[in-house]
Parts: structure tokens; sequence; C-alpha cells
């Protein structure tokens, strides 16, 4: 999802970076914090975030930007699928 | 296709809220891979893996879908 917020941008870049070179795939969280001069910094990537349907915050912030529970997991099989059958 | 959801076995647990969280969890990934039309087969995980290897072979599912996030019991 494109932003116009540079936070939102560095943040973005800076998990997909942290995520990718940890070679993590199909899906994940990565948890960052703005240090005290709105600076994104990675606490910690989640290569097994949980899934739980109302209180795991992967399918939460899925549910945040309108993606149902059922497409969150369809787009982990797809993914899966892509990469086995590569 | 055929997928294997892999889970913490909590069977030797009391109920607790951790113990159904990770039911609850499983219940809705395999609920919504039944609705993306797949068949799935729950399999409780340990540190017995030569149960989890046979049970793999027996059922040979297509697919893993791993929810398990630790083995073993914690360390206090």
């Amino acid at each position: 999802m494109a932003t116009s917020d540079p936070v939102v941008a560095t943040a973005e870049s800076l998990a997909l970076q942290a995520y990718r070179v940890l070679n993590c795939c199909d899906a994940g969280r990565v948890d960052l914090r703005c240090n005290t001069v709105g600076e994104p910094e990675l606490i910690e990537v989640n290569p097994l975030a949980g899934l739980h349907p109302t209180h795991s915050d992967l399918p939460m912030l899925a549910t945040a930007v309108g993606m149902p529970y059922v497409e969150l997991i369809r787009r982990i099989m797809d993914s899966a699928k892509a990469r086995v059958t590569s | 296709m055929r997928i294997a959801v892999l889970f913490n076995d909590v069977s030797r647990e009391l109920d607790n809220i951790a113990t159904s969280d990770v039911l609850v969890q499983c219940d809705a990934v395999e609920a919504a891979l039944g609705r993306l039309g797949h068949s799935t087969e729950r399999i409780a995980c340990s540190l017995e893996l030569a149960s989890l290897q046979q049970s793999l072979r027996g059922w040979r599912p297509d697919v893993v879908f791993n929810l398990v996030e630790s083995l073993g019991d914690p360390i206090d």
C-alpha cells in the first residue's frame, strides 16, 4: 500500500529489509518503534506470527486494512505455493 | 490440497488462556483453509518427533501449515 507519510515509508522499508535479510517467508510480523526523534527502529522479527483471529497482531492488522481473515490465510497459502513450485 | 495443520501439543496442560488460544487458532486456520477448498488434518506436535514423522507419513499432506511456536516445556 502506497503511503505519503515518510515515517511510515521508512518503517515499511526497514521491516521488509529485516524480513528479507533473515530469509523469512510467507507470513510474519516485524515490530518497530520510533525513537525519540521519530525514526523507526527495529525491535524484533516474528517469523511465525500468531494467527488467533481476534487477538493476534497480524490478523488484527489485516482486519484494520480491510483484509478478512480467510484472505490473510489465502495469501499465506499462495505465497507458500509460489515458493515451493518455483 | 491436503493440508496438515501442526500445533503445539497442549494435551498435558491445564486449561488456561494459552491452551485455549492454541486451539482457537487451529480452529480458525482450519476453517479458513476449508473455505478455500482444502482438506485439513490437525496434528499435535511435541518432542516425540518420531510420532510426528509417522503421522505425516501416514496422512501424506501436500502442505504443512505450521503453527508450532515451541516444543517441550518452557524454561522457568
